[in-house]
């Protein structure tokens, strides 16, 4: 096994961290895009390039609803991104198993 | 619960391939940002169960021993006097607003199920209190002794809170909260065969202790300080 199984959509740390927030809601919660970038620390730029290259991968999904009369845009992963994140942290385990096994022999 | 300013994206200003290139990533690298970033989000976005089930027993305790203080060795029996009152009513105010300040943080920017469960159990048990006070003004007002509406009183704040717990928790299988929720039940019902001075001491009490007890079942399971989700 190689790094090359791991996602490239994935692997990449702004969104692993993007990724890995967002699969700590529950199923059917969405998170502010205010909150959002709040919490990962990047520009509002930087943030919606992370999230476009997701939801072409079809990992998320932004949807513009009214929150108190304000437009919120609610970020959130689709079942397929939360599938993706589960094999992600599958392949990467076995990686650094199998790391870790070179290493002991 | 909200975004008080406009929260909607534009195109970014220097959006484009440059920002989208990262360094190449270590595979132990990503493996400890998954673990920051999942305690960094859990942090951030679960209310702190313990912390607010702590507060809660403190503020049962506390209430419910004050107004135990006010009227024991009374007789006849008179009711809780105004200072006991004027003592919870302070003791309330601090809770509540400590529990939005939590709640408030963990859920900000949050929508969805979660929002719309959570604005659910606390209508829910707004409702339940109201009606509480509500049947208490109409024993009274039909005749009943004070003695009697009081055990309507202190036994059915913490009935509400019990079915609420039950309810909420059963439906996420927090069993150990569920648990919670049935104790709560049990002693607000059983409470009610006491006398009227007794009733508040067992309120005091035994909510409290079972909260305790709850709150060291889930940090056995756990490990170390859990985090209950939907509180």
């Amino acid at each position: 096994m190689s790094e090359d199984s791991l996602d490239p959509v994935i692997h990449a740390p702004a969104r692993l961290r993007l990724m890995v927030t967002l699969a700590t809601l529950q199923e059917g919660d969405s998170l502010s895009f205010t909150r959002l970038q709040e919490m990962i620390g990047l520009t509002p730029g930087n943030l919606i390039t992370h999230l476009r290259k997701l939801e072409d991968a079809g990992y998320a999904r932004t949807a513009k609803t009214i929150n108190g009369g304000s437009p919120v845009t609610a970020v959130s992963l689709t079942p397929e991104g939360r599938a993706a994140l589960t094999q992600y942290s599958a392949a990467l385990r076995e990686l650094l198993d199998a790391a870790d096994a070179t290493v002991r022999r | 619960m909200g975004e008080t300013t406009a929260d909607s994206p534009g195109t970014g200003n220097g959006a484009g391939s440059a920002m989208d290139e990262e360094p190449a990533m270590d595979p132990r690298d990503a493996a400890a940002i998954m673990r920051k970033a999942s305690e960094h989000a859990r942090r951030e976005l679960t209310p702190n169960g313990p912390v607010i089930y702590a507060g809660l027993a403190l503020v049962l305790l506390v209430c419910n021993g004050i107004v135990w203080l006010g009227v024991r060795g009374q007789r006849p029996y008179l009711g809780p006097p105004g200072w006991a009152l004027g003592v919870v009513a302070g003791v309330v105010v601090i809770f509540v607003t400590g529990y939005a300040a939590i709640v408030n943080r963990a859920a900000s920017g949050v929508g969805g199920a979660t929002a719309r469960w959570r604005r659910a159990v606390y209508l829910s048990v707004a409702a339940g209190l109201v009606a509480v006070f509500a049947i208490e003004g109409g024993l009274r007002a039909s005749g009943a002794s004070i003695a009697t509406t009081d055990l309507v009183g202190a036994s059915g704040p913490i009935l509400v809170y019990g079915l609420a717990i039950a309810g909420f928790a059963s439906a996420s299988r927090q069993w150990a909260t569920a648990a919670l929720g049935l104790w709560l039940i049990a002693v607000a019902a059983g409470s009610a065969f006491a006398s009227a001075t007794t009733v508040w001491g067992i309120d005091a009490i035994a909510p409290a202790a079972g909260i305790a007890i709850m709150l060291a079942v889930r940090r056995g399971r756990i490990g170390g300080p859990g985090r209950l989700s939907r509180p």
